[in-house]
């Protein structure tokens, strides 16, 4: 990697504007419609959303491992230095070296015919000139670190003979394997037990001491993030609508769609008779998207302009972040905007 | 793995004794040897009587099966109805054989994993498309179609063409009369050259559909994605990874495809006027050869049941997942 | 000069009843000597390279005298001789006192003739042989073709000595100088040839079994004669492609015919079989099957001889033409009722009251045959007579059905050669069952033994092929069976190869290849 390209005073990660459409049957899927955040160094970001609100393709397309399909346009700086467009044979370079992946399921995400040693010493030995010993020495080392017992003899077993939660453990040490400036980590725990969550949630949160790395943790789990994250970016039909730190949007959001979230959470310090209050409705298609914002078929509080004008994504008058609603000022922390799930009724996924 | 392999085999013997003997039955019952001899009023019949004793033909059905196995477990395939140890014969048409079997299956395989990634890296492109419409032509037409279409269009275009004859279509070798080594190479060659590709042909298109098949389904992979997310460069991705894993259902399929190339083989010789193991299985059951058809039968059977062995070991070695105890 | 012939080659004995394929007659024509082969005209022709004459020098008992060219030797020098002529004879008299190698039986495809040898005789230094009688046998000149070197025969064995080629040593114009086992027999010119010198300086035999790559191969310049082992429609039009090459259907020596079973009781009536005959057209069945491949085709009126051959007489003038209302009115002078469903009725036996009914049986899988068989059905019902179809593989047909005489009706092929006395055991009474083992039909007529037992006693070939023609006159009369058609053979050759001159005998079509060559272009 060219360090001139580099600026040592820019951002670590700078995502302005970035949107992404496919073709498909029906028509261009805007994915992603103008979406813009800025990453600390060290610091955990965490972006929360339905499914399918864009949170892995805004991902993917900052590694640029999105199909050639996709149309991206916008802009993402790591260090100052363009991703977006780069070709392949420069990616590779940052790839695992600057920016590593964690993704959603950790049983198809390793090659299940290779050794996870080896997989472990292929990621090291793709960025750094070290002998096969010593890279296989530092595998051991790092899944000592995550939290893989007997290292060294598991080193050499094939993924099958890991469980979920290790195998995601393994990915983060491959994650780790080249101490990267930022790690994504989409829906690390999405697919694990309960009870493994938390402990791979535990090894993620060593990765991000041993290598100060910054985080982008891709969830729809808003429990998740309380404990873990800096900064949250909530995501809605392909757009951030709602940014802050975590103590605003848990204490005071300002978006109607994060406080249905919020809402949607079982709280730890729930008293008997407090339900779940999920959101009604299902997110729009994101295909051939009527104007207006997209949250307002489902908005308990919107009004007929809400159909005519999308909002931006604005700083709130007194609060300290930004959301994008019309009527966030009017959003208070007190009021249940959604009705509880009634006790005979089921909950339909 | 020693003792899986002496179970396998050992099922693979039970399976050829079981074979030998189905097929013993339906040759012998499938009328008299000597019926051509019979029916030509000129033969002395103590010269028949003499050819029934020498074939056994005056002994029980079993009796003459019980023959066949004793000499079999002395690894002699018995005597061809016309007197000829059948044995040294087999190895020289197994040697003529497999010019144009693995030939093919060089060919094949060449042809069949490289189109199949070719077409699914450049899914829907003239290429993918141009391969798919090939493969489904080649996969729908007969061996002997194809056989003598190249013959039609390739061969006599070619050697018109050379102003010489360069490729033959009639037999596996001329009938040269002073050979060298390279001038016997040379002629080999061109005679195999049009077999093979006929072969070749007919084979191929199953296994880059396969391949083409298996590659996309692995291309599209969680793990493809993290190897690339890796910083692996898309050289390695491709062969370390997808092809290494889209490979492992492919090679099953062409070993167990064995026993339908030497299928194939005995349609592609016949069309070719090759005389090797086609030609000595059809004349062995035109002319109700008992030992000729099940020294045919154990030879290639024998073969299969070796490839499926090897298959299972190879794909255990491939795939970790599958261990074999 | 490749030709192709479509059979393998068991060994080089055609003499055996292992060896004897019609290919390796091809093979051998240029090699071993005869003293007479089968000419275009399908007539004997003593072979002059070999003998200066070969005469009847008396009729009782018969005896020949043959003169040997003294310049004849085998090629590894050794002269030909009445040794040869001795041997050849003993080992393929039938008698058991003499053996091969080993003390096994002579393993013979035929002893006719020889078995009716008293003595085989040589003087003048070999070069006069004597072969005297004890029974006369009119075909003389079918012996002592294809002499086997007595020589080697004695040391490596007449069963399974010929079976390594480099045995076969030559006494013709060419020699057998590589043999890749079913794929070549290459001969190249006999070194040690006393005769004329062959044109060509090598002959080339490719084995090649599938007929439909013949034409491409001619195409492509890799044989320059092709004799399919069947003539087909598709060959005929294959061949008609390729440019530069003469292609003909020529009429073989191989006749298809219908037989009766006389063992069947309606069958074992003459007007039964007579009526089936008038009810057949036999130039409609020709045209439905051979005629596309050669116009020339007719009804055969000779079972002895066949159109092509000289001595062929029209016997059958009798059912030139099919003849339905003669054929009715035969049924019912055999005592068969018409019922009222148009089909005629047995008034006894195990079909007595029930529609009349004849299994037809061929060899299956063969088009032509079937073809033949529809016609025959079609034209039987239209006389009241129902037929089913119940075919068989050749090894069946030939094996158990045909011999054992479990068949009703039957359509399958004679192969004659130029010598008559072959049809000997095809027609003498069954009742002498080991000479008369091929009458499948069961039919006896002592008049005609007496007619072939005369006929292939006479020496001289007028006088014979007349009781061959008065035997065939009664076994129309009887109707034994009903010839159909010469089966067409096919040949293409490249048009530049010059003296190829047709040969529908056994003998094949190399029995002249010494005088192949090609016109200078
Ligand atoms: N390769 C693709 N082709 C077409 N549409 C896609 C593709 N990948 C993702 N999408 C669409 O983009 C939208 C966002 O997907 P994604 O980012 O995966 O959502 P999530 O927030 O659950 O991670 C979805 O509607 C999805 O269908
Ligand atoms: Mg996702």
């Amino acid at each position: 990697m060219d360090d001139a390209l580099f600026s040592d005073d820019a951002p670590l990660l700078e995502v302005s504007d970035l949107s992404v459409t496919f073709s498909s049957e029906d028509g261009l899927v805007r994915a992603v419609r103008g979406v813009s955040f800025t990453l600390e160094p060290g610091r955990l970001l965490s972006v929360v959303g339905e499914s399918g609100s864009g949170k892995s393709v805004t991902a993917m397309a900052l590694l640029g491992l999105l199909p050639r399909s996709a149309q991206v346009a916008g802009s993402a700086k790591f260090r100052g230095m363009e991703l977006l467009g780069r070709p392949d044979r420069e990616m590779m370079a940052v790839r695992g070296a600057e920016i590593a992946m964690i993704f959603q399921d950790p049983m198809t995400s390793l090659n299940p015919v290779y050794s996870v040693g080896w997989q472990l010493v292929e990621a090291i030995q793709a960025h750094q000139e070290i002998d096969k010993d010593a890279a296989w020495d530092r595998a051991v080392h790092l899944l000592d670190t995550v939290g893989i017992p007997e290292a060294r003899q598991r080193a050499a077993g094939y993924p099958h003979e890991f469980s979920g939660g290790m195998r995601q453990r393994v990915v983060i040490a491959m994650a780790m394997a080249n101490d990267p400036d930022v790690i994504i980590a989409d829906e690390p725990t999405t697919a694990l037990d309960v009870t493994v969550q938390a402990q791979v949630l535990e090894a993620l949160r060593t990765a991000q001491e041993v290598t100060h790395a910054a985080i982008i943790l891709i969830t729809h789990d808003l429990g998740v993030v309380a404990g873990l994250a800096d900064d949250v970016m909530v995501m809605y039909a392909g757009k951030a609508v709602e940014r802050g730190t975590v103590e605003d949007i848990f204490y005071w959001p300002r978006m109607p769609y994060t406080k249905g979230l919020l809402g949607s959470l079982p709280r730890l310090d729930a008293s008997g008779d407090e339900r779940l209050r999920p959101i009604p409705g299902v997110p729009p298609s994101l295909a051939n998207m009527p104007p207006g914002c997209p949250f307002m078929p489902r908005c308990p509080i919107s009004r007929p302009n809400c159909a005519e004008d999308e909002p931006v994504l604005r700083p709130v008058v007194g609060g300290g972040h930004l959301a994008a609603c019309h009527y966030a000022e009017e959003v208070s922390p007190g009021d249940e905007l959604f009705a509880p799930i009634s006790s005979d009724a089921e909950v339909v996924e | 793995m020693l003792p899986y392999i002496i179970r396998r085999l050992a099922i693979g013997a039970v399976v050829l004794v079981v074979a030998s003997f189905v097929v013993f039955l339906l040759v012998s019952l499938s009328g008299d040897p000597l019926a051509q001899l019979k029916a030509n009023p000129h033969i002395p019949p103590a010269v028949i009587a003499q050819r029934e004793r020498l074939l056994h033909l005056n002994e029980s059905i079993f009796a003459r099966y019980w023959i066949w196995v004793s000499h079999m477990f002395r690894g002699d395939f018995g005597n061809s109805i016309a007197g000829y140890p059948v044995g040294p014969i087999l190895w020289g048409k197994l040697g003529v054989t497999l010019r144009l079997v693995v030939g093919a299956t060089l060919l094949s395989v060449m042809f069949g994993v490289g189109l199949g990634v070719i077409s699914a890296r450049r899914q829907y492109s003239v290429v993918d498309y141009s391969a798919t419409f090939a493969s489904f032509v080649f996969f729908s037409t007969p061996v002997f179609v194809v056989g003598i279409l190249l013959k039609q269009f390739l061969a006599v275009r070619v050697n018109l063409a050379a102003g010489k004859t360069l490729l033959y279509t009639l037999g596996q070798q001329s009938a040269l009369l002073e050979p060298s080594f390279g001038s016997r190479l040379l002629d080999y060659t061109e005679h195999t050259i049009l077999p093979v590709i006929t072969l070749t042909l007919v084979t191929y298109p199953a296994w880059s559909r396969y391949q083409r098949a298996e590659m996309l389904d692995v291309q599209n992979s969680d793990y493809i994605r993290l190897a690339r997310a890796k910083g692996l460069s898309p050289r390695r991705v491709l062969v370390r990874h997808i092809l290494r894993n889209a490979l492992i259902p492919v090679v099953t399929v062409i070993g167990l495809d064995t026993a339908a190339i030497f299928g194939g083989a005995v349609v592609t010789e016949s069309v070719f006027g090759w005389n090797a193991m086609g030609q000595f299985l059809l004349t062995g059951i035109q002319q109700i050869d008992v030992n000729v058809v099940l020294a045919y039968l154990m030879l290639t059977a024998g073969i299969v049941i070796l490839f499926n062995l090897l298959v299972d070991i190879i794909y255990g070695y491939l795939d970790p997942r599958i261990r074999h105890a | 000069m490749t030709f192709a012939i479509d059979e393998t080659i068991p060994g080089f004995n055609v003499n055996t009843s292992a060896d004897n394929e019609f290919v390796l007659q091809e093979v051998l024509n240029q090699v071993w000597p005869s003293a007479f082969f089968a000419n275009g005209d399908l007539k004997p022709q003593m072979n002059t390279d070999l003998l200066t004459s070969a005469k009847v020098t008396s009729t009782n008992p018969e005896t020949i005298v043959y003169q040997i060219n003294p310049k004849a030797v085998w090629s590894d020098g050794t002269p030909i001789n009445a040794d040869d002529f001795i041997y050849n004879w003993q080992a393929q008299s039938g008698n058991s006192a003499y053996t091969d190698v080993g003390g096994k039986p002579y393993d013979d495809v035929s002893t006719t003739g020889y078995a009716n040898i008293k003595s085989v005789t040589g003087s003048n230094n070999g070069d006069t042989v004597t072969v005297v009688f004890s029974t006369p046998f009119g075909d003389w000149q079918s012996l002592f073709g294809n002499i086997v070197p007595a020589h080697v025969a004695k040391t490596v064995g007449w069963n399974t000595g010929f079976n390594d080629y480099t045995k076969v040593i030559s006494g013709g114009p060419f020699v057998i100088s590589n043999y890749v086992k079913d794929q070549t027999v290459t001969e190249t010119a006999n070194p040690k040839w006393w005769g004329k010198k062959p044109v060509l300086d090598s002959l080339i035999f490719r084995i090649l079994s599938d007929d439909s790559a013949g034409p491409p191969g001619m195409q492509n310049k890799e044989i320059q004669i092709f004799n399919p082992s069947a003539a087909s429609l598709a060959t005929k039009q294959a061949l008609a492609q390729v440019p530069g090459i003469t292609s003909q259907a020529p009429a073989g020596l191989e006749f298809e015919h219908m037989d009766f079973s006389q063992t069947d009781p309606y069958l074992a009536k003459v007007q039964v079989r007579q009526a089936l005959a008038y009810a057949i057209d036999r130039q409609d069945l020709i045209n439905r099957t051979v005629g596309q491949l050669s116009s020339t085709i007719k009804p055969i009126g000779d079972r002895m001889f066949m159109p092509t051959q000289p001595q062929y007489v029209d016997n059958g003038t009798a059912y030139e033409k099919p003849d339905l209302a003669k054929a009715k009115s035969l049924m019912q002078a055999a005592g068969m009722k018409l019922g009222t469903d148009g089909y005629f009725q047995p008034t006894s036996g195990p079909q007595a009251g029930k529609d009349l009914t004849f299994t037809l049986s061929t060899t299956s899988g063969q088009a032509l045959r079937q073809s033949e068989e529809e016609v025959v059905q079609t034209d039987l019902q239209k006389l009241g007579v129902k037929v089913t179809i119940q075919n068989y593989t050749a090894s069946q047909l030939f094996g158990t059905i045909l011999p054992k005489g479990e068949y009703q009706l039957a359509i399958w092929a004679w192969v004659d050669t130029i010598f008559p006395s072959g049809n000997q055991p095809l027609y003498c009474s069954y009742t002498n069952s080991q000479a008369c083992g091929s009458n499948y039909d069961h039919y006896a007529n002592p008049q005609v033994d007496n007619l072939l037992n005369q006929a292939v006693a006479t020496v001289d070939a007028t006088q014979a092929t007349n009781l061959y023609n008065q035997a065939d006159k009664i076994l129309w009369t009887d109707m034994v069976s009903l010839p159909f058609f010469q089966r067409p053979s096919q040949i293409a050759w490249v048009t530049n190869l010059a003296n190829v001159v047709i040969n529908t005998s056994n003998q094949g079509y190399t029995w002249n290849a010494q005088e192949w060559g090609y016109k200078a272009s």
